[in-house]
């Protein structure tokens, strides 16, 4: 009977916010904001008091202060809300260890298969709800469905503090009645876009055929057309794949002449792979950042058909890359350096171990 | 300048010499044909700075000269015309080509001095080549050359003559082929150059169905006269790796096997494999090995199981099955023999009985695999 994934999206409820007013008591039932004082300082998470107010996050700080005066601003802490988000997660893996973190404080969980055994995904939900608001004192929201996409839904309709269930034979009426905005993926343009097209409910959606669809929004087309209809094949992915590693370097002064890029550019080069040999991952594509003193910035790349595996060969790409910028024209604010296209190195041939060339070059001819 | 020539005459030679004409170039002159007419022959030249190819045609010609006409568009005219004869004559810097049909096709040329000049070949010692071993040779090796121009030394195969031996030695950095060869009849050379891969691709398509081609060496060049026509390139100048250094001179474990079922179970599990890494483990345990391979991506996965001669121990190692398949399809015979240390220890592979006068051996390293 069971042909169904048992998928549980779990989201936290005004998270940042609720670490706040949990660890702090008096800040309970009040209007309280994570984020900066900067002038040009945004809302990070907002509490469910401070949404009465319509504060929401990523809204200007300034803003929020104006629509609710009595706003407490507290400066993010990020290291407590991973201590908290790693107890959350410690929970999940009790349940199963296919748990795909979205962020800190959401997850998908697939518990078609589970730890303890247990045949209703509904029970488990309800129970890591409880564990949570016992460990933590936080509420979480919960979606339960037969796949990503329903169960993401599905934990936005009771929330805060709620489940809702999506039974298979339950999906299509639930997405038939759902409100265009309220699909996960169409976001504010798309769903005034499918409005003018008559599209307000998913019913309204299911009318269009594929290649109506794909006409009207692209290729994101066959995405709708499948949601609509329940449909969701992606896996529960408990390894997220890192596409890139880049860093940059903004300088307090810009730099002039071929020289002083070059070494800084070196420095640039070091720094990355020094992260790099830490992670078990090798990139084909080097990417080189040059922002000038104008704030025109240009990037260049270079792929190659194999990874790049030493530090020697790294430097000469990034090398290379430089040189074709030269003569520059003016200072150089910024250099930054991006390393993609990456290949897990655990899944990678070993090296040949020759002995390095090094040692005995002067037996060059 | 002024000649006549059969149109199917010319369009084989300029087949061959065009695969030389780089594709892209910033110097128009490289995508031009060098022709040289003289005497009763057009004698026809290409290069890209680092390979050129020169041969020649017979012609009637009545006035001699030397010009470089663009390749492509030459080529493309040529092929479509009908086996009649071409007559080309050049007026200042145009070439106009005549049909017996009333054609007439003009071409801009640009002066033959422009054209890069022909290697100078110093301390040149020549051999002759049987043109089935050198075929055999270059197909046995250069498949495992790398393409990474960040790794110039192994953009080649390494050529090594010694003492009544010849060795060839390729690797990428990842898998490795060394071919000796005992039957070499030679006395007094001692060298060993790389020899960059598009000649000898280049070669191999050149040299089929010859019986004797003649290898010339040089301080800087490699050349390659066959059937009137000549390559040439420019030899790697770089180091090649210590390759004697990493082969393992024991082997702790040993499996002899039936090769075309190996490969016949490789290529089928493999089938099933990330298309990213094609990775598939060898579980071997006393005479018996499982071969099998799971993709988390697609949620599909093979396996295969047999008897082998496996006397004793347990091993598991994996590969990257297209490396696997491409080792174990350049072994002869009906048996290979792999020869592993460890998980994570280059594997050997030779054929269990070698052809005569000859050793073929090949080095692979395993996949790391995290548990």
């Amino acid at each position: 009977m069971d042909e169904y994934h048992k998928i549980i999206h779990i989201d936290m409820d005004a998270f940042f916010a609720s670490v706040e007013q949990f660890d702090t008591p008096e800040y309970k039932g009040k209007p309280l904001v994570v984020g900066g004082r900067g002038p040009r300082s945004v809302v990070a998470a907002a509490s469910y008091e401070a949404r009465k107010y319509k504060i929401h996050s990523a809204m200007p700080m300034t803003q929020a202060r104006r629509l609710c005066p009595t706003l407490i601003i507290i400066p993010p802490r990020f290291e407590r809300y991973a201590l908290v988000s790693r107890q959350i997660m410690d929970i999940f893996h009790e349940y199963t260890d296919l748990v795909e973190p979205l962020s800190l404080d959401e997850a998908f969980l697939d518990v078609t298969v589970n730890k303890p055994g247990m045949s209703s995904a509904t029970l488990i939900a309800e129970e890591i709800r409880r564990k949570i608001w016992e460990k933590t004192g936080l509420t979480a929201s919960a979606g339960v469905s037969i796949n990503k996409f329903v169960a993401k839904v599905a934990s936005d309709i009771n929330k805060p503090n709620g489940i809702t269930v999506i039974l298979p034979h339950e999906v299509g009426d639930f997405l038939k009645k759902l409100p265009i905005q309220k699909f996960y993926g169409i976001g504010a343009v798309t769903a005034e876009k499918m409005k003018s097209l008559g599209i307000h409910h998913g019913a309204d959606l299911l009318q269009f055929d594929l290649p109506a669809l794909i006409h009207h929004f692209g290729k994101v087309g066959a995405w709708y057309y499948d949601i609509v209809r329940g449909i969701d094949h992606r896996p529960v992915q408990t390894t997220y794949e890192r596409k890139s590693f880049g860093t940059e370097t903004t300088y307090s002064e810009d730099l002039y002449g071929e020289e002083a890029v070059r070494v800084a550019l070196e420095k640039v080069c070091e720094e990355l792979w020094r992260r790099l040999e830490k992670k078990p991952a090798a990139g084909k594509t080097v990417t080189l950042k040059i922002r000038y003193a104008d704030f025109t910035t240009k990037t260049i790349s270079k792929s190659y058909a194999a990874p790049i595996e030493n530090l020697e060969s790294f430097l000469e790409t990034a090398q290379q890359l430089l040189q074709k910028e030269f003569p520059l024209k003016m200072g150089v604010r910024l250099l930054g350096l991006t390393f993609s296209n990456l290949q897990a190195e655990s899944s990678v041939t070993l090296p040949i171990p020759f002995p390095s060339d090094k040692d005995n070059t002067e037996n060059n001819q | 300048m002024k000649f006549s020539v059969q149109k199917e005459t010319l369009y084989l030679s300029l087949q061959k010499v065009s695969k030389v004409i780089p594709s892209r170039s910033t110097l128009p002159i490289l995508g031009c044909v060098l022709f040289h007419v003289d005497q009763d022959k057009i004698h026809l030249r290409t290069t890209d700075l680092e390979l050129a190819m020169s041969t020649s045609c017979d012609a009637i010609i009545e006035e001699s000269g030397s010009v470089a006409i663009p390749g492509r568009l030459l080529m493309e005219i040529t092929a479509e015309l009908p086996d009649t004869a071409l007559n080309f004559s050049l007026d200042s810097d145009l070439i106009t080509i005549t049909t017996l049909f009333g054609g007439e096709y003009k071409i801009a040329t640009r002066p033959a001095s422009e054209f890069p000049s022909s290697p100078v070949l110093e301390d040149l010692k020549e051999f002759d080549f049987s043109s089935e071993d050198l075929l055999r040779i270059i197909d046995k090796t250069i498949y495992c050359t790398s393409a990474d121009e960040n790794k110039v030394a192994l953009t080649g195969v390494l050529f090594q003559f010694k003492e009544n031996e010849f060795r060839a030695v390729a690797t990428d950095g990842h898998r490795m082929v060394r071919l000796m060869k005992n039957d070499f009849i030679n006395t007094d050379y001692e060298r060993e150059l790389i020899i960059p891969t598009k000649f000898l691709s280049l070669a191999t398509s050149g040299i089929k169905g010859i019986s004797t081609v003649g290898l010339g060496l040089a301080k800087n060049h490699v050349r390659l006269t066959f059937d009137g026509t000549i390559l040439y390139s420019r030899i790697i100048g770089e180091r090649f790796p210590d390759y004697e250094s990493v082969l393992p001179m024991n082997n702790r474990y040993h499996l002899t096997t039936d090769l075309d079922n190996l490969i016949a179970m490789v290529k089928r599990v493999s089938i099933f494999s990330s298309r990213n890494t094609t990775q598939v483990t060898l579980k071997l345990t006393e005479n018996h090995v499982l071969i099998s391979t799971n993709n988390s991506e697609t949620n599909s996965s093979a396996k295969e199981e047999m008897d082998i001669l496996f006397p004793e121990g347990e091993l598991t190692i994996s590969f990257n099955g297209d490396f696997l398949k491409e080792i174990l399809r350049h072994i002869d015979g009906d048996q290979v023999t792999i020869g592993m240390n460890g998980t994570l220890s280059a594997a050997l592979f030779y054929p269990e009985k070698q052809q005569e006068g000859e050793d073929l051996l090949m080095l692979l390293m395993p996949i790391r695999t995290v548990s």
